[in-house]
């Protein structure tokens, strides 16, 4: 009897020992968050020199702290925003930008960029820091780096451009510089005085226009600039008042998704689907390319809503187990569906009814 | 991959030796190195848990404190998988090897105090397997050779008449001092010339 | 009634210096890692010695306040789980709001959960004691081991700013460390000579 006493009290005492410390770190932790290094200092600064040189560098990221505050609020979230700016001083790259921006990379790590800009032109480009647990920046894309740079360098938007673009072999960790510097790129203009209060304005862009005339025959097209954060990036509408949604979705790793969804506004279900970026892996398997098509993604979606979506299977053919590409998918199209109300209850939307 | 091994081992074995270039693992040092044979007891069981701990430390960080966001706990968890291995060790070498559990007697039970262990268990989740594996062998082979060396030399100097002041840890300190400029000479460092001659005049006086 | 005053009197007196007579560096020989590691300047020796202290004081007076619920067959692991949750929260403090401190004495502080001061001070003194003297013991003890370190702190970083680099390096810290020990040995012996002198004469007196 004592001896069961005693074992008994070893394992309470124990418990209660495990239960209290881990309990006082969990508070411990979340109150004490570490502090990222932030700001310019020797290491940055070296940093720097190799892709954007100059005689010293300032730091403007308290001058533009309310942009960088306002910008993150619209458009970034925990794992991808705009860090900080610096511009040069003297050299070839005098009064040029250095935007820093956060992306997402490997385990729930950030990777923090340093982009350089000539006007709203890349110009270099080059990382402050990488999670030290990710190995696959080491192993992938360090090694690559000059197809990183080289594909960067000159450009001034990055379109549809997906992680395997980049060529390194580490796709997450390349969406992840991906979102960062296209981040970077707008709040370049941000800062820039390019951006002015937007306005409805016809469509010119060749490849968008492409799509849309391929979804509805018509010619022209107004590109509404309705935002709603990490769900729409515009509306499109021609001249028949056909609404068509450019929708993002997200899911995990591997399915961030970005898609033009043609929605009917009465009944809320979807007409058509074209991609115009997705952010899948071929993996294995888990090979989610079939689903980069309008025709696929058409037949799967069409006539759907909102709870006919979330009836659907788990992984959509013909990929096979790409769970987390099949669920971005959805998600994409439901974000469009979702706010359809609230593009046609908006300033514009008004317009877009009384076409009808 | 072969060349970053082999200097990994170099590394580990001399340049970046954990005792005489990374200080890590003192007390158990100076406490042990008297004798040979403790010596290489000492050393075979610490590369044993050194390595042991490293491989269960490294697999239980990535796949169970970093998916469940627990990084947090990653001192309670690596000293305890410590403190646990040790006491194994313990059952299994007073059952298989008794003289050599008496060999080392408290020593063993202070394993778990050794800050080689823990030092390299905290460092082993910055690499991968590989050089997780490799390095935390070469560095327990290294404290085994530390051990050695600082155990032949000891075991002279117990025969030679030292002063009384400089008898016992003292002694041995300044033993590890010269040591560790040899070994840390191997990577190329550079000791100006003052330091030099401070060290010969020292030198001389002892001798 | 007076007797017991005057001896725990006594006892706190002989607690409240052990910091200094037993001082764990140079007497009792523990906490040799961070010692070697963390002297080459003043900040580092100094921001050690109080996160030592701060782990030392708490984990041992929670030790010695519930010494009596902890059974003697789980005592290790309760003890190491009490003082890594302190080191714990040193780390997740500098880590926070310290980051330029915790680059140089990071790995350091990771290590005060295996400094033989902390451990052995739990399993000798905070398991026997009232919380009242484990409270002293601690805070001399603290204090002690922090001015050794002040001490080859201040040592080193002269040295080094002399231009002797050796100091810096791991061999420099051993040849301060051991000369430091000889001579505190050898202020320990001279006073020994002194008092032994001294009762010598005394009894000499009484003889006469």
């Amino acid at each position: 009897m004592k001896k069961m006493n005693l074992t008994l009290k070893c394992i309470l005492v124990m418990s209660v020992i495990a239960i209290v410390s881990v309990a006082l770190l969990a508070v411990a932790n979340t109150f004490l968050v570490p502090a990222k290094s932030s700001g310019l200092n020797d290491k940055v600064i070296a940093r720097l020199q190799t892709f954007c040189p100059a005689d010293s560098y300032n730091d403007l990221t308290d001058t533009y702290a309310d942009e960088i505050e306002k910008f993150n609020s619209e458009n970034g979230d925990n794992y991808s925003k705009i860090n900080g700016v610096y511009s040069a001083v003297g050299g070839d790259n005098d009064g040029n930008n250095i935007i820093e921006a956060d992306g997402p990379g490997f385990q729930s790590g950030i990777i923090t960029m340093l982009i350089a800009f000539n006007g709203e032109t890349i110009s270099g480009i080059g990382n402050r820091t990488y999670d030290t647990k990710n190995t696959y920046w080491k192993d992938h894309v360090e090694p690559n780096w000059d197809n990183v740079v080289n594909y960067f360098v000159g450009k001034s938007d990055l379109g549809s451009a997906s992680g395997k673009d980049l060529n390194t072999g580490a796709t997450l960790s390349s969406n992840g510089i991906l979102k960062a510097v296209r981040l970077a790129i707008d709040f370049n203009k941000n800062i820039n005085g390019n951006v002015q209060k937007p306005e409805p304005e016809e469509v010119t862009d060749s490849d968008i226009l492409e799509k849309l005339k391929a979804m509805t025959n018509s010619e022209t097209f107004i590109k509404y600039p309705y935002k709603v954060n990490q769900q729409v990036n515009c509306v499109y509408v021609d001249n028949t008042g056909s609404v068509i949604i450019d929708a993002l979705g997200a899911e995990g790793s591997f399915g961030g998704c970005n898609l033009l969804v043609m929605v009917d506004a009465s009944s809320k279900t979807v007409l058509k689907v074209t991609p115009i970026r997705m952010d899948y892996q071929v993996y294995g398997e888990y090979d989610a390319s079939g689903l980069d098509d309008p025709d696929v993604l058409t037949n799967h979606f069409k006539g759907k809503n909102i709870s006919d979506i979330d009836a659907m299977e788990k992984y959509l053919s013909p990929a096979t187990g790409a769970t987390e590409s099949s669920t971005g998918l959805k998600n994409c199209i439901k974000n469009a569906l979702k706010n359809i109300d609230g593009f046609l209850s908006s300033e514009w939307g008004s317009e877009v009814q009384t076409n009808e | 991959m072969l060349l970053s091994i082999v200097s990994i081992v170099i590394a580990g074995l001399i340049t970046n030796n954990i005792v005489l270039v990374q200080s890590w693992g003192m007390c158990p040092y100076l406490g042990v190195s008297k004798k040979t044979n403790s010596a290489v007891g000492m050393g075979l069981a610490v590369t044993f848990v050194i390595t042991l701990s490293s491989i269960i430390c490294w697999l239980l960080y990535n796949y169970m404190l970093v998916p469940l966001k627990l990084e947090y706990l990653q001192t309670i968890v690596f000293i305890l998988i410590i403190a646990v291995l040790v006491q194994i060790i313990d059952i299994v070498l007073k059952k298989f090897s008794p003289s050599l559990y008496n060999a080392l007697g408290v020593y063993l039970a202070l394993i778990t105090t050794n800050c080689a262990v823990l030092s390299t268990a905290n460092n082993s989740i910055n690499s991968d397997f590989i050089t997780m594996l490799v390095t935390a062998i070469t560095t327990g082979l290294g404290f085994l050779l530390a051990l050695i060396l600082m155990a032949g030399i000891r075991e002279k100097s117990e025969l030679s008449k030292t002063p009384k002041i400089f008898q016992g840890f003292s002694i041995a300190l300044i033993i590890a001092a010269i040591m560790a400029m040899a070994f840390q000479g191997f990577s190329g460092f550079n000791i100006d010339v003052g330091s030099y001659k401070l060290m010969m005049m020292g030198g001389a006086l002892w001798l | 009634m007076s007797n017991k005053m005057l001896l725990n009197k006594r006892i706190i007196k002989k607690t409240a210096l052990g910091g200094i007579l037993e001082n764990p560096v140079f007497v009792l020989v523990l906490g040799m890692c961070p010692t070697i590691k963390a002297s080459t300047n003043i900040t580092d020796a100094f921001a050690l010695g109080i996160a030592t202290t701060f782990v030392l004081i708490c984990s041992n007076v929670i030790i010695s306040l519930f010494r009596k619920f902890i059974p003697d067959q789980v005592r290790l692991p309760a003890y190491i789980v009490i003082i890594a949750t302190f080191v714990t929260i040193v780390q997740l403090f500098l880590a926070s709001l310290l980051p330029d401190l915790n680059q140089s004495i990071g790995p350091i502080v990771a290590m005060i959960v295996v400094n033989c001061i902390v451990l052995g001070r739990a399993e000798s003194f905070a398991s026997k004691n009232s919380v009242l003297l484990t409270l002293i013991d601690c805070t001399s003890m603290g204090i002690g081991f922090t001015l050794s370190l002040l001490l080859m702190g201040a040592i080193r970083q002269g040295l080094i700013a002399l231009n002797f680099s050796i100091f810096s390096t791991t061999a420099g810290g051993f040849l301060v460390l051991g000369l430091l020990m000889a001579l505190f040995n050898f202020i320990m012996m001279t006073v020994e000579k002194r008092k032994m002198q001294k009762s010598r004469a005394g009894l000499n007196e009484e003889v006469e």
